[in-house]
């Protein structure tokens, strides 16, 4: 199909140009999916009452937007619909047989009104495979100016129905640009799709590595608008008073350990570099590396017992493991002169990380506890910074493949190339938001 | 006297971000509302440097990846420390920078690095330490856009700003 070569090309694009060392290993990631072919889903138009008419087509494409970025589920094109494109009730069965000889394996009804300030959804998700309801009729509902992020969450619930993990497009993505048209750069925020860009600092300096915390409410990022570098924590619908440390010290960076909410730390005291942790509020400073070396870049595995860090110790920058119950340390990285940036995805199994290789950077996959390594993103500009997406199937990263720096994302199986930040400066440093309520 | 001052340039500076930055209302966040944005920036970033405006203090320059002081950079550092030893009332922060390439964060710890590199050689020609502070831009601050070896080449560097 069209559709395939379109896969093939995008991947040809990818391990084209320099052939890299080990591309031939190119391994398959399981996906949910195992055959590659997606859940097919119809979305009937929700039933629109008591005010909802005005809110339907919007609603509407969101929810099918959000189910399609999911990759596990395709929505049906309703054209092929047997039975009317909108929901007539929420009440009896259905006929699954005229769902599933369109090719729909599932089907979502819905009803959707305006209740005070609020958009209210109800609706219920049909398997139409073994003709019986995946879960209970749910209602679900937001502030009117939120309805496409309704409609987005709805499609992640609905794609948990389906596969058994929750989707990703009602998740945020928080990243750094000099778009602003002044070269400042500053902490900007978009949807996981790319669209509503938004900055979240406007202070004139320099803003770099935002952070999420688990819960989706704050975000910490290294700024220099105090004039040094200093870790700041912004809430959403306030801005920071203070820096989250009071300690006079170089603080570069700070990173959520997603399970425990502390922070790991990037701190330079008297010039060497070592990482920290302190909790959220900026107390409790305690030291995690303490060489001569420079440490840099915490990554915590989402059980929180192991850290991924940076260190030259060894002479040049590699990727090195710490586990933080018995101290011990570990390298990680053996394979070129120049390793950086670990992002531990959030499913435990595989390490994303910088790698310098003849012509740039590169992305790789490593598994923190085989050494088994993988590229993911090969060309011969850079590609740096990865961050997954909560659900692990995808990550974004900064590209300067067509000259400026810009935020990608990938599946994590090397398809599905997509730009996200098209026309928007340098952008880079993105940071995946965990799953918000 | 320069202390004095920048002891105000720092007072003036804590409350110009106190006027523009209302103190953070934390409670009740939300996961979905809209962070900032904040407004305001930094006000004129230095009021010292005028002074010492001909004053010639030159930067120095590393190997990638690299924080030692090359011959060259030393001759250079000689040369710094005379002009700091000749005027007694300058003080200099010392900002280290690297060229774009490697981890962003990394360049950060390296630029310190370099920073700390140059203060201790001042320091072991008779610059006091008190005179004498350190910042990292890592690669934020480049002297030269563009990339290949001749823009790197100027932007792993020491800068020193009179204070």
């Amino acid at each position: 199909m069209m559709r395939g070569a379109f896969v093939r090309l995008l991947l040809a694009g990818l391990l084209g140009g320099a052939p890299a060392a080990g591309a031939q290993e190119r391994i398959q990631i399981e996906v949910e999916s195992g055959s590659g072919r997606g859940y097919q889903v119809a979305v009937q138009s929700f039933l629109p009452r008591r005010g909802g008419f005005t809110h339907s087509e919007p609603f509407h494409s969101a929810l099918v937007e959000g189910l399609n970025f999911s990759g596990a589920l395709e929505v049906v094109d309703e054209a092929a619909f047997l039975e009317p494109r909108q929901t007539a009730s929420l009440r009896g069965r259905i006929d699954c047989a005229n769902w599933r000889g369109i090719g729909a394996d599932g089907l979502v009804q819905g009803m959707l009104e305006v209740r005070g300030r609020e958009l209210v959804a109800t609706y219920r998700v049909w398997d139409t495979v073994r003709c019986r309801l995946q879960g209970s009729v749910t209602e679900s509902r937001r502030a009117l100016r939120e309805r496409e992020l309704l409609a987005r969450s709805i499609a992640d619930e609905i794609v948990r129905r389906f596969t058994g993990k929750r989707g990703v497009s009602s998740t945020q993505i928080a990243f750094v640009s000099d778009g602003d048209g002044q070269g400042n750069k500053e902490i900007y925020l978009m949807e996981a799709d790319g669209g509503n860009k938004r900055a979240v600092t406007g202070n004139g300096s320099i803003n770099l590595f935002p952070s999420w915390a688990p819960d989706g409410r704050s975000l910490v990022y290294t700024s220099f608008k105090s004039g040094r570098s200093d870790i700041w924590k912004i809430y959403r619908g306030s801005i920071p008073g203070h820096p989250l440390l009071a300690e006079r010290a170089e603080k570069f960076r700070a990173v959520f350990d997603a399970r425990s909410g502390r922070l790991g730390l990037v701190m330079s005291r008297g010039g060497n570099t070592d990482l920290y942790s302190v909790d959220a509020s900026g107390a409790g400073l305690e030291r995690l590396t303490g060489s001569r070396s420079i440490e840099t870049s915490p990554s915590f595995s989402p059980d929180g017992r192991r850290m991924a860090f940076v260190s030259d110790r060894g002479g040049a920058p590699q990727v090195y493991l710490k586990d933080l119950g018995t101290g011990e340390e570990r390298r990680l990285t053996f394979r070129g002169g120049y390793n950086s940036s670990p992002a531990w995805s959030p499913t435990g199994e595989w390490i994303a990380y910088t790698a310098r290789t003849s012509g740039g950077f590169d992305l790789y996959l490593i598994d923190p506890d085989t050494g088994f390594t993988t590229p993911l993103v090969v060309h011969p500009r850079s590609d740096e910074a990865p961050s997954w997406s909560p659900d692990g199937r995808k990550i974004a990263f900064s590209s300067t493949r067509r000259g400026r720096q810009e935020i990608y994302r990938i599946d994590v199986d090397g398809r599905n190339l997509v730009r996200m930040t098209a026309r928007f400066g340098n952008s880079s440093h993105p940071a995946w938001s965990g799953f918000l309520e | 006297m320069v202390i004095r001052i920048l002891a105000l340039v720092v007072l003036v500076g804590a409350l110009g971000c106190r006027t523009t930055e209302p103190p953070a209302a934390v409670e009740e966040p939300s996961s979905s509302g809209e962070f900032g944005p904040e407004d305001g920036g930094l006000g004129d970033r230095d009021t010292t440097a005028n002074r010492w405006a001909d004053i010639d203090l030159r930067s120095i320059y590393f190997d990638f990846d690299d924080s030692s002081l090359k011959p060259e950079a030393r001759q250079v550092l000689r040369h710094n420390a005379d002009v700091l030893l000749a005027n007694p009332d300058l003080s200099v922060q010392i900002e280290g920078n690297c060229d774009e390439r490697g981890s962003d964060e990394y360049n950060l710890a390296l630029g310190m690095r370099r920073a700390e590199a140059a203060m201790r050689y001042l320091q072991d020609l008779g610059v006091d330490a008190s005179r004498l502070d350190t910042l990292s831009y890592g690669e934020e601050n480049p002297q030269v856009s563009g990339s290949g070896e001749a823009a790197w080449a100027r932007n792993r560097r020491d800068d020193f700003q009179p204070r």
